[in-house]
Formats: structure tokens, sequence, C-alpha cells
């Protein structure tokens, strides 16, 4: 979670996502995200990634293994003491889910930065609406379902239950959009007074999810 | 307020959080506290209260939260339960007891400064105890000619007199030495007459004198003259048309023998007339008058313009030509012509009178006027050149001027009785330089210069010839005169010239200070030197007139002969005789003699305006005339003619004077002189020595001057040689009696007048004392002058010469002034001379001239530049070391006091300077200090802040009681999510969420859950009134001795504060250590203080408890409503209350009120937290849904460790009792036991003994083995509370899991 408590990050790494994996318990890990990033930055595209903590531990260990080279680099990251509170994500039914290709996505949300710092999601029958106004003008897309044969990836899906209309602070938005060369689609997941859920999938039901607290008007 | 070190003690809990996430949050203020706060903390720097301090503070503080969306209701405190009011009335008590302290304080403060003092003084007075004879040395002498302050005005008989005089009764006056009969009469000698008034009152409007520019050459239609402002172009045309239309002062017989053709005088006649109408139409044009305007506007003329004793009247010409004309009405006739009158009186002046009356009659009326008005006396100039009238004119304008200018002196001799150098400077100023009224006589410096410069580079012979006697005769008109064989000139011009040379050469001198250039340098000494000639003669005429005049004559003699001569021949106007331009000298001279005029006018010249008109020549110099002579023969004759008629009325002036009469013969003037020199030489043989001196001098100056390629800085040079003889000399005859005479004379109320011969004697004295003042001056010119070599080489010789005269000379003018500047004396040389009147100026001034001798050598290396350093530096030695001596001495002060003090009490200087200075500061903090306890919260206060709430917006609450424990029941109420106080007492009444420290920071603020303080120290209500009760809050003393930590420790010592009063009973009665005690080091130790601590009877006060507990509060659930603040009347509220302006309320309000308003049109960021479970940090009623926030604790480290030790363990406990609650095993059982006796530790131990598995860090497990009952020392003991710190850190880190886990982590360690 961001330290303004308004969006918070997961990303779900399914076991099959490794080979091998193991995991004799569970374990919460603390890890400081810009240590980490060091560290990453340590390896080379091609390497072979081994996360490894021991029960209990001080630090998580990263090897970097060269499939080429033989290559074997090893990093101990400290762990840090974070506090156990966590939040219980609840699963929630959403109203609406809207799949979409993420560069669609990142372009809707990037061109509407330039007029405002929010945006109004509107997802009714006829599509989804995404619409700001800001001092210069007003601006909206609407994006209605499509399919295309050709590239599935392309395809816009609208699942509706009730019509949906929220605003969110396009900043935050845009901030997740980077995560679009990880996935071609973007799902969008919305109910009133709820977050909005931005879920890019990954392989093997692997998945990084976004939630955004929206903004709200004074009616209490 | 609130628990004492309350914050302390949970500060540990604190959870930052960023101020953005308390967005639509309602918060209850504790506004009582804020009020406080500010009364408090906003204090000046000497501790005293801001008033208003608590409506600004609120103001920013609702600022700040209504910019984050932060919903406060504010909290008011009501009345006051019974406890508090006993706890705060004794708290009252104490303070009370603070406010004397105040007052004891200040009264310690003093006496410490006192101390101080006296410690300082006392080495000052052993040293002047022992080193007496200097104190003594010090001690000013007192000058011969002693003046005190009420003799001031007085001349040195009156004041013999007023010596002698003792009265007998009270009505006993002294004497008069005027005639009774005189009193009455219209020439009261005491009275000014009403002419002289009126001169008086006319030389503060000052004009520029628009005379001194030669009409003939300025270019009326240059693009110059018409970027003149009209009014100037005006006087310009003016004085020009007026002086066009004079028949160039002429007479019949001097016409005729200047046009003896008719047709050429006719011719001049037309070409006068044709002029004159140009010049009128000019006028006409400025004035308008010509124009179409005019024409409608003025169709019967009238007074186009007027002054006082002058009117124009434009009159229209109803001939054929029709037409205007300009006339003059003037009604100062008489008015001049009574000066002349006075003039008359003298004698000499009758002849002059009548002629100027004829002349007048002539058709001249406008002279008189203007030589009122001060414009005139130089239209004669071109025309002086060769006519005889023009001189006789200028004449009479120079008596008239004369005649003002007495009258001025008298005023200024008044001004000056009145103590008032100043003023009397500036009249004088303006009285010679009419722009000078600004005082400065820098201006007039740069007039001169200007005026100098713009004369050099003419090209015409004949106008560098007038250029030069210009100058020449600026520099010092009266050392020409004084050139002049003519005794009566020269008395004349002495008795004329000093004073208006003072103040030239004053001014020349500031000049100096400033500039460079060596030229006017040159040209100022030159000045300054006739001076002393005057001075002398003035001197000579009262004491040894003969002797004086003698020698004074020959120094001119040889000037003349010499230098002088030489120069002018360079000029190479004067080629032939010597004494024919001596003579033509003379006779200038002689028409000055009876009325100074020339000396005037010429220094009128000398001060011609700032415009760049090529400045009259005026005859009035006589250098000027000299060479006059040379190019019209003509000129020569005049003026011999002239001099013989005013040679006459000399005697009157002096009369009495056999000097004088003898001087009146002109004829034998050469001869006379050498006479008087070789008499002069017979009476003081070293003035022969002079005489050479001054030889020497003036070969010198030949050399001098053959190198200067400038033929002014030549005549310059020469000059200055004379000066230096000049002023060698008058440093020999001075005697400082006269001197000391004359400055009385000077200071003479008394004002002189010319008609009368008294009055003229005044005069003459009050011009003896100019020229002692003078006197100085040309000491200093002789230091300024390049003429170093001279006046070094003169100086020695005069020394030797004349030691014991010159020493006195030295003492009244330079050396008494030098050592106290502010004696009388000096004071009104200073008037006189129209100083600046900066006693530093005259300071530095008589500075250089005692220290001038040795440093001579660099000067003259340097000439003018190196001089004017010099005296400039002469000057800053003399401010500066006064103040470097203040430093020093406080300096030295304080080593001194320093040493002092060590030599009393055997401690280092340092070390005591230090105990002072901390001894000090520490009372001046306390002062701070108990004045600011000393006050008190206000009703008003608490009104104003309510107002100011209402004009916000915000709701209010008045507590019944506590405004904390209204905030409690708030949140409890759930209408509430938090509070904002920084009152620790809200915990005991409930509060669940507080946040503390709200506008300290930027973005965040401290986050206080009590579920926090009850999860990680157990510290719930019970255990936090506990606290209470031994650090005392509101509604208890406490206990004194008892910090945070030790109440941490007692409490995590003894279950109830029952058991530690028992405790304590037993201790108290002596009653050995029980086994119990023996086995816990805390009691050990504790039992060694515990002696130091006094409970009272009642130890745990039930009654606070339940104040606590069961507070009366307003239980009313209906929701908070908030407005928007109401702009305009924030405005002017704020701008009635605490003043500000509608900007400054705006500044920060605007932008407030904008935020809100888009916040609320576009919405706000929700927080995330509020959507997801798992019930992170929820202080608010659980069921209040939107009070989670998620925030994680960032622990502080460098603690005492003693309180760590002691959070460690109240954590245990509190472990200890959740482990309890999740599985009930042995622990659960070992608890209450480790309440009682402490042995939790050692359960836990065993616990994690018991389950410990864990690998790392045996070292740190050492500790735990302790158990109950062995000697642990205190080091085991510590670790014992530390360790289940970082268990629990541990723990925390694996505490996601299942409770086995939980136990796990915890068997960590």
């Amino acid at each position: 979670m961001d330290n303004s408590h308004v969006a918070l990050v997961s990303m779900m790494l399914k076991a099959e996502s490794f080979s091998p994996f193991r995991c004799d318990r569970n374990i919460a890990l603390g890890i400081n995200l810009s240590s980490l990033m060091k560290v990453l930055r340590c390896a080379q595209n091609e390497d072979i990634l081994t996360l490894k903590a021991e029960d209990a531990p001080d630090v998580v260990n990263l090897v970097f293994e060269s499939s080429e080279s033989d290559r074997l680099s090893e990093y101990d990251i400290k762990l840090m003491d974070i506090d156990q509170e966590h939040l219980g994500i609840p699963e929630t039914e959403y109203a609406a889910t809207i799949t979409m290709p993420s560069a669609e996505f990142q372009k809707i949300c990037r061109d509407l930065m330039a007029l405002s710092e929010s945006v109004a999601i509107e997802a009714s029958k006829d599509g989804v609406k995404f619409s700001c106004s800001g001092d210069i003008g007003n601006g909206a897309v609407t994006l209605r379902s499509h399919t295309n044969v050709d590239k599935p990836d392309n395809n816009v899906e609208i699942a509706l239950s009730e019509p949906v209309a929220l605003t969110f602070s396009l900043k935050y938005l845009v901030n997740f959009c980077k995560a679009s060369g990880l996935s071609g689609t973007v799902k969008l997941c919305l109910s009133n007074e709820v977050p909005l859920l931005v879920e890019y999938g990954l392989a093997s039901n692997s998945y990084l999810r976004f939630y955004l607290a929206p903004k709200i008007g004074d009616e209490e | 307020m609130g628990v004492t070190g309350l914050w302390t003690v949970v500060q540990p809990c604190a959870r930052p959080i960023k101020l953005e996430t308390l967005n639509k949050k309602r918060l209850a203020v504790d506004a009582s506290i804020w009020i406080y706060q500010f009364l408090k903390a906003v204090r000046d720097k000497e501790g005293n209260a801001l008033r208003n301090s608590h409506v600004v503070g609120f103001f920013r503080r609702i600022c700040k939260l209504l910019f984050f969306g932060i919903k406060p209701v504010f909290v008011f405190d009501g009345g006051a339960p019974i406890l508090k009011r006993q706890t705060v009335s004794g708290r009252k008590a104490r303070r009370e007891g603070r406010r004397e302290d105040a007052i004891r304080t200040a009264g310690k403060l003093l006496a410490v400064q006192m101390q101080r003092r006296a410690e300082d003084d006392d080495p000052k007075r052993r040293e002047e105890r022992d080193r007496p004879p200097v104190g003594q040395e010090e001690e000013e002498e007192v000058p011969e000619n002693l003046v005190y302050v009420d003799e001031l005005q007085m001349t040195e008989k009156e004041r013999q007199q007023n010596r002698t005089f003792k009265k007998k009764d009270a009505y006993h006056l002294p004497n008069l030495d005027v005639d009774l009969a005189d009193m009455g009469a219209p020439n009261d000698p005491r009275i000014m007459s009403h002419e002289e008034l009126e001169e008086y009152a006319r030389q503060f409007h000052t004009g520029e004198d628009v005379n001194i520019y030669d009409f003939n050459k300025i270019d009326f239609n240059s693009p110059f003259f018409l970027s003149l402002p009209a009014s100037d172009r005006y006087n310009i045309l003016n004085a020009a048309r007026l002086r066009s239309r004079l028949r160039m002062g002429y007479s019949k017989e001097q016409l005729d023998t200047m046009f003896p053709d008719r047709m050429a005088f006719s011719r001049f006649q037309i070409d006068r007339v044709k002029e004159r109408n140009e010049l009128t139409q000019r006028l006409m044009n400025l004035n308008g008058m010509n124009g179409e305007e005019a024409m409608f506007g003025m169709n019967n003329g009238g007074r186009v313009a007027g002054e006082k004793g002058k009117e124009y009247v434009l009159v229209k010409n109803d001939g054929v030509e029709g037409g205007w004309a300009l006339g003059v009405v003037s009604n100062k006739g008489e008015g001049e012509r009574s000066k002349p009158i006075d003039v008359e009186g003298l004698g000499k002046e009758g002849e002059n009178t009548e002629e100027d009356e004829d002349w007048e009659d002539d058709g001249f009326e406008d002279v008189p006027i203007e030589g009122l008005n001060r414009l005139p006396r130089r239209p004669n100039r071109p025309a002086d050149v060769s006519h005889d009238d023009a001189s006789f004119e200028s004449d009479t304008i120079k008596k008239r001027r004369r005649a003002l200018y007495e009258g001025r002196k008298e005023a200024a001799g008044v001004e000056r009785a009145a103590a008032d150098p100043d003023l009397a400077e500036e009249d004088l100023d303006s009285l010679f330089v009419p722009q000078q009224n600004n005082g400065h006589g820098k201006d007039d410096d740069e007039d001169i210069d200007d005026l100098f410069e713009d004369v050099v580079p003419l090209a015409e012979d004949e106008d560098e010839d007038l250029n030069r006697a210009l100058a020449m005769s600026l520099e010092h008109p009266e050392n020409d005169s004084a050139d002049d064989l003519d005794m009566q000139s020269f008395s004349n011009s002495a008795l004329a010239g000093p004073r208006i040379d003072q103040p030239l050469e004053f001014n020349r001198k500031n000049a100096k200070a400033g500039r460079d250039f060596a030229h006017l340098a040159n040209a100022r000494a030159y000045g300054s030197a006739p001076k002393p000639f005057e001075d002398e003669s003035d001197e000579e005429t009262d004491l040894d007139l003969h002797p004086r005049l003698a020698e004074s004559r020959p120094t001119k003699d040889k000037p003349q002969g010499g230098p002088r001569v030489f120069g002018l021949k360079e000029v190479d106007k004067m080629s032939g005789d010597p004494r024919e331009p001596a003579s033509s000298q003379a006779a200038l001279a002689t028409p000055s003699a009876p009325s100074p005029t020339p000396v005037s006018s010429s220094l009128s010249a000398g001060f011609d305006g700032p415009l760049p008109f090529e400045s009259l020549n005026l005859g009035t110099s006589i250098l000027g005339r000299k060479k006059k002579p040379a190019v019209e023969p003509a000129g020569g004759f005049e003026k011999e003619h002239v001099k013989e008629k005013p040679a006459q009325p000399l005697p009157p002036w002096f009369s009495g004077d056999i000097r004088e009469a003898t001087a009146v013969q002109k004829a034998i003037e050469e001869k006379q002189h050498e006479a008087g020199n070789a008499h002069r030489r017979s009476l003081v043989p070293h003035r022969a020595s002079v005489l050479k001196r001054q030889e020497t001098g003036e070969v010198i100056d030949l050399e001098a001057r053959r190198e200067k390629i400038d033929e002014i800085v030549n005549i310059e040079s020469s000059d200055e040689g004379d000066e230096d003889d000049v002023i060698m000399e008058n440093l020999r005859p001075f005697d400082p009696e006269v001197r000391m005479g004359d400055l009385a004379d000077l200071s003479r109320a008394e004002p002189p007048r010319p008609d009368s011969p008294p009055s003229e004697h005044n005069a003459g004295k009050d011009e003896r004392q100019e020229t002692s003042a003078g006197n100085e001056k040309a000491i200093e010119d002789d230091l300024d002058s390049e003429e170093l070599v001279d006046w070094s080489a003169s100086e020695p010789e005069e020394e030797t010469r004349v030691p014991p005269n010159r020493l006195e000379d030295q003492d009244p003018a330079g050396g008494k002034l030098q050592e106290q500047p502010e004696s009388p004396p000096k004071i009104e040389n200073v008037g006189f001379t129209g100083l600046p009147k900066l006693p530093q100026d005259s300071a530095a001034f008589v500075d250089s001239e005692v220290q001038s001798p040795p440093s001579l050598p660099r000067g003259q290396s340097s000439a003018g530049p190196g001089l004017d350093d010099l005296a400039a530096e002469d000057e800053d030695i003399y401010s500066d070391p006064e103040e470097e001596d203040l430093m020093r001495q406080l300096a030295i002060e304080a080593e001194e006091h320093a040493r002092f003090a060590s030599t009393l009490n055997s401690k280092s200087q340092v070390q005591n300077a230090e105990d002072y200075e901390k001894e000090l500061r520490q009372l001046r903090n306390q002062q701070k200090k108990d004045r600011r306890d000393a006050d008190e919260v206000t009703h008003i206060m608490v009104t104003e802040c309510q107002q100011l709430l209402k004009l916000f917006g915000l709701p209010y609450v008045t507590a019944p009681m506590e405004a904390e424990a209204q905030c409690a029941e708030l949140v409890n109420l759930g209408i509430v999510d938090g509070i904002v106080t920084d009152d620790s007492d809200v915990f005991l009444f409930g509060g669940t969420r507080v946040y503390k420290n709200m506008f300290n920071q930027a973005k965040f603020v401290e986050c206080y859950l009590s579920s926090d303080l009850e999860k990680e120290y157990s510290l719930d209500r019970q255990k936090l009134i506990r606290i209470a009760h031994l650090l005392g809050s509101d509604y208890t003393e406490g206990l004194p001795n008892v910090g945070p930590v030790t109440a941490l420790e007692i409490l995590s010592e003894f279950e109830t504060l029952e058991h530690f009063s028992e405790w304590w009973g037993t201790v108290q009665m002596g009653q050995k250590l029980s086994a119990e005690d023996a086995a816990n080091p805390f009691r050990r130790k504790f039992r060694k203080n515990a002696s130091k601590l006094f409970l009272p009877a009642v130890f745990p006060d039930l009654r606070v408890d339940q104040a606590y507990l069961h507070p009366e509060v307003d239980k009313d659930p209906s929701p908070f409503q908030w407005g928007v603040p109401d702009l305009d009347a924030l405005r002017s509220f704020l701008m009635a209350t605490i003043g500000w302006s509608q900007e400054r309320t705006d500044e920060v309000l605007v932008p407030v009120i904008k935020d809100m308003n888009r916040r609320e049109n576009e919405g706000t960021q929700a927080n995330i937290t509020q959507f997801f479970g798992g019930g992170v940090g929820v202080g608010g009623k659980p069921n209040s849904g939107s009070s989670s926030a998620f925030a994680p604790r960032r622990r502080l480290d460098g603690k005492s460790k003693r309180m760590e030790t002691a959070l460690g363990r109240l954590h245990q406990q509190a472990r200890n009792r959740t482990i309890g609650e999740g599985e009930t095993n042995a622990e659960a059982d070992a608890e209450p036991a480790a309440g009682g006796n402490g042995a939790v530790t050692g359960a836990a131990d065993a616990a994690a003994e018991r389950r410990g598995t864990s690998q790392r860090k045996s070292k740190k497990r050492a500790a735990p083995v302790a158990a109950p009952g062995s000697d642990n020392d205190s080091d085991d003991g510590h670790d014992e509370y530390e360790a289940p710190k970082k268990s629990r850190k541990r723990g925390q880190a694996s505490a996601k899991g299942s409770t086995t886990e939980r136990k796990k982590g915890n068997a960590q360690r």
C-alpha cells in the first residue's frame, strides 16, 4: 500500500511459475523493495533465479545462475521487520468487469491525464466511458465490446451486472499502466463504493493486481 | 497538563500517520489545551505573552485542518471538577510563588550585575589610586584668556568690566560705556535698523545671482539657454536687459572721451537700444506677453512680476505702434539711499553717494534695486574696462553690499550669540554664495571649481587675463588688496576680507578633503593666504599697528616685486612697471576700502552660479583690474582717479588710529612701507628674518612656477608663497590675548553698525576675530598647500626666532581647540568661519594643523591629493581612535574583571567569566519561565476563539467539565473518529485514538491508539490511571521524586498501587527485606530510594480513579454538522482582533477555501483501508466502520535503559496475558504469580526454555537462565528485561500464523 493508503499492489506468483517450488510453512518475508531492485539489477536476462529463505530467516537469499557461463551469483537481502498487521483483501463480486488490451488502457489513461487529475469510469450496457474534465476542457473515451478474431488480445469484453460509475485518480492509474509490458490484456473490475481492481494476468495463472480507492463525493 | 511524563511512556506506540489519510475524518479537538499552549508558548524574547496569540494560533491550525479535509469538532473546557480545582489551586499557589520568584529573580539579576559592576570598578579605582599624578596631568590647563560661556558675546573690554564688576545689590548694574543719549536715537547701536532687518530677512530667500554672467557672451538662442527653466531664463534675460539699458555707468565726459566722434556715440547708443529691445522682446516672449493669449488675456497690462521692492508692470502702448512696454516700479529707493547715507556717515563715502545719487537720477533706478536684490554689481563689468562711472557705480553698489553685509554680519553675530553656529554659517554662506543654502561648503567649492575651470580654457587673451584675474580675485581679493601699497586699502580689505575669506577658505578646505585637484588646492591655499594678511593688519590696528603694518607691507611688497609681478608678467599683460599695476590696484582697492564690497563682489564672482555661462570678470578683483589697465590704458587712469576719492573716508574707519592717518596718503605708500619695514625691523629684529624667509619662499615659488605650465597655477603658486610668508608672520605676531579678545568680540551680540564709528570699530573687532579664525585657517592651508618647502623652511626659522610667541599662538588657535573641541572659542570660530559645524571637522582641522609638519614631506610629494588624503586621514584618526579606545577599554575591563575575580576566589579567569555568564543566563531564563507561568487563560480568549470557530463554520462543544473527557466520550459515542490533543489525560478518560503533534510536521501526525498501548504494554486505562497517581496529573499531585521511569518500574513491579503502598509502608517501618525483596533486584535497589519517597496518607486516592473513569460528560449522540467558512466575516474579524489586513488573511484563507471547494466538487480520494477488512489499528468504535488506519509503528531508539526495561516487562506481561488467553498453559498460571512477585520473567524464560529450539544467539539467552532466588546482578536483570522485547519482535515476524506458530516464534528465544 502506498503511504497515502490509496492504492495497493498485490502480485501473485503461483507455485507453477517456479520449478522447483518448495514451501514447508507459510512465511512472510519483509523485503525492502529498493533493496530488492538493487539486487535484481545484478541479474541478467537469461539467468535462473533462485529465492531461498530459511525458517525464521534474517535474510532472503537470491542466486543467479547463468546457464551459459556457469556463473553463479549469490545475494542476501536483509529482511525487514514488517508489522504483522495485514490487510485482508476480501474477494469481491464486481458489478462490472472489463477486459481490454493493456496498451489501449495505457493510452486512455495517458491521454486523459493531460486533461485532468481524475477520470470517471462509467460502465453501462452501451460500453465503458472514460471521461474527465479539466481546466482546459473535457475528454471522454468510450469503448464497446469488440471481438477481434485474428488477435484475441485486442478483444474488448464487458461483463456487466449493473451500471457502475466511479471516479479515480489518474495519477495512480498511469502508474499502474507501467505493468502493461507484462501482459497484453488488462482486466478492470469495478463495483460501486469499492476500490477498482486492475489486474494484469501473468503466465500460469499468476497475476499482478492493483487496487485503487475511488474518489468519493461529499455525500455522507 | 495531563499526566506528567505519560507521553514519554507511550511514545513507542506512536504511529506516524500521513495527514492526507485523515481526510474526511471527524476529529474532536481539545481546544482548551490549544489556548493554553498559545498562551504559554508564544512569547516574545522577554517572555511576555503576545496579545492575540491564541487567535493567530487558532486561525493557523484551523486552516491546516481544513486544508487536509479534516472535520474538526472543538471542545472547550467547562467547569473544573473539585479534584481538579484542588490541584489547580495548588498549582496556582505555586504560580503565585513563581510570581514572587519573578520579582526575586529580577532582584537577583540586578544584584549580580551590580556586583559585577562593582568588581569592575574596584580595580579601576585602585589603579587610579595608584597613579594619581597622571590624573592631574590630564587636567586641562586653564588658558590665560579664559572666556566663560556667559561671556561669549562680549568684547574683551566688556569681559574685563564684567569680571571686575561686583554687584553691590540686586539692582546694581554696571556702567554703560555708551552714551545714554545715543540709546534712544535712531541709530541706536543695539537695535537693528529697519533696513538691516529687511536685508536680514532678504538673505533668507536667496535667488541666484544672475549678475555674475557676462550677458554679452550668452547666446540666448542656444539650446542650453532654452533648456533652462523659464524662471531662470527670465531672471537672466531680465538682468541682461537691465544691464543693457545702463549708459554703461559712464559720465558724459567719459563718454565724450570714449567716443570723440558723435556718430560713433550715437551708433553706440543705437546698438544699446537695439540690444535692449531685443532683450525686451525675448523677455516678453518668455512671459507669453506678446503671444495670442497675452493679447486676449491682458488687455490693460498690469503687474507682470514682482518681488519685494520691485514690480514689473506691463503697460500697453496705445500709440500708433501699439505694443507693450515693460516698466519697473521700485519702491525701494529710500531704503537704498538710506544705506548710502550710512556709508556717508563715514565721511569718505560722501562723494560716492552723491555720485551714486546723481547717477541714479540719470535713470539708473534699477541699479539700487538690483543692488538690493543682489543682481547688479556686475553690470558695470564690461563697461568697467573703459569707463569711470562703472567703477563708481560698482563702488556704490559695493557700498550697499557692504551695508548689507554688515547687516548680515550682525545678524550672524546675533545668531552666533544664540550659539547657533549653523545658522551663522548659513547666513554667511547665503550672503556669499546664493546657491550655498544647503549649507555645504563643498557645493561652493565645486562652484568655484567650475568657475575656475571654465575660466581656464578661454581662448582670447583678454579673456584669459580676465579669467586669471577672476581666479585670483576669487581666491582672495584681500590678498590683492594687501598687495596694494595702499595701507588703507589694505586695512580695509583686511577688514572686509577676513569675513569673506573664512567661509571661502573653509569651504575650500572641505573641498580639499574630498578633492584631488592640485590646482584647486593651490587656489584655495592662495585664497587662505590673504586672510592672514588682513588678520594681521587688523590686529595691528588694535595692538601694534605700526609694526604690523610695516611688516605686512614688506611682505606684500616682496611678493609683488617678485613672484606676483612676475606672474603677471608671464601673463604678459603686466610687462612694464610693477608700480603702475600697483597703483591701479591701489585705486581699485581704495574704493573697496570704504566699503569692502570689492571683496564681496569678487567673492560673489567666485561663487558664480552653476550655469556654465562665462562669468564676468570682476573689476573688483584687483588683479583683474591690474590686467585691465594693461589692456586699456584708460582703465588705469580711471582707477587711480577712483582710488583717490575713497582714500579719504578711511580715517573714520580707523578713527583714532595713527596708522590710518598715515595710510591715507597714498603717494608715500611705498616709501612708507619701506620705512615701516625698517621701523618694524628695528622694533622686532626677527622680522627681518621673516622677510628674508619670505624672499626665499618667493624664490622657491618662482622655480615651482616655472615648472608649472599653467599660468594660473603659477600665479597661485606665487600666491602661495605669499601666503606662506603671511602665515608665518601671523603666527608670530599673534597674541593669544588678542585672539581671545577677538573671539569674544566675534561672539558678541552687539551688532556692529557701519554708520557709527563705534560700530565700525566693533566690526573691525569682529574682523579681527575673523582673522584669528583666519589664522587657523591659514595655518591649515599652509599645511595643505603644496608649498610645503616654504612652510617647512620657514617654520623652523620662526620657531627658533620666536618660540614663546609661536607656542602661544598655537595654543589658542590649534592646541586648545584640539584639546577641548567643545570649548567656546572654538565654537565661535567654527560658526564664524562657516565650518560645517561638525566638531570632528574642526578637530580634524586642528589635527592636521598640528600633525601636518611631520607628514609634510608626504604631502609634498603627492601634491594636492596627498594633502587631501592626509586631511582625511587625520579625520579618521581622530574619530576612530576614540571608538577603538572604547572597545579596547571594554575588553581590558572584561579581562581585568576576570583576573580580579580570580584573585578573589582562586578560580581561573575564564571560569569566572563563564560562571558569571551562566548565572546571568540562568537567572534570565528563570525570569522568562516565571513570567510565563504566571499567565492564565482568560474567558475573553475563549470567547474570541469560539467566535473564530463560528466564522469558520466549525462545530464546537463546551464540555460540562473536562474537555478531554468530553473528547473521549465523543469518540466513544462514535460521532468523531479521533481526538486531536496534546493532553495525555485523554487516555485516562477513555480516548481510544489520539492524534498528537498534528501541527509540528508538514506531513505526519503521531497517532496513538489505546489498543496499541494495551497490546504492547498492557497499559489499560486502569494502569494509566495508576501512572497518574504516581506521576501526578490534573487531579492529583503525584508523588514527588517519581518520574516516568520509576513509575513504570513500580507499575511493572507491583500489581496495584495498594501493593506498592503497602510495601512502601513496610520499608518505611524499617522492616528488613523479605526474601521476596531480596530476590528482586529492583526492589532491592528501590528500597534505598523508597526512603526519599513520601506517600500521602491515602495514597491511591480513589476519587481520582472515579474522576477519570466516570467523568461528567455530555452524552448527546447527535452528530455534528460542518458549515463553510465565512470569508468576509473572517476578514473583518481578523482585522478587528489582530489587525490583519485583508491581504494577509487571504494569503492563507483563500487557498484553503478554494481547496475545500475543489474537493467538494471533485470528491476526495478515499482511503483504501476502509474498504478492506483486517482491522488494522482500529482505534475508534469497532462499529464505526471507517476508523481503521494502517500505519506501521516506527520504533525510536535512544530511550533510557530503565524505561525500556520497564516497558519490556510490561510488554512481557501483556504478551503473557495474550498467550494465556490463547492457550491455557503453564504461563497463564505463572502470570498471576508474576504480577505479585515479579517472577514473570523467570516464568517466561522457563517457558521459553521449555520450547526453546532457537538456533541463534544463545548468547542472549544467557540471561534468562536466571532463576528465581538466584543472585542476579543488575546487568543480568537488564538482559532479562530486554529479552522479552526481542522475542516480541521476532514473534511479530511470524505472528501472522496460527497460535502455535506464534508460540513458536515466541519460543525462538
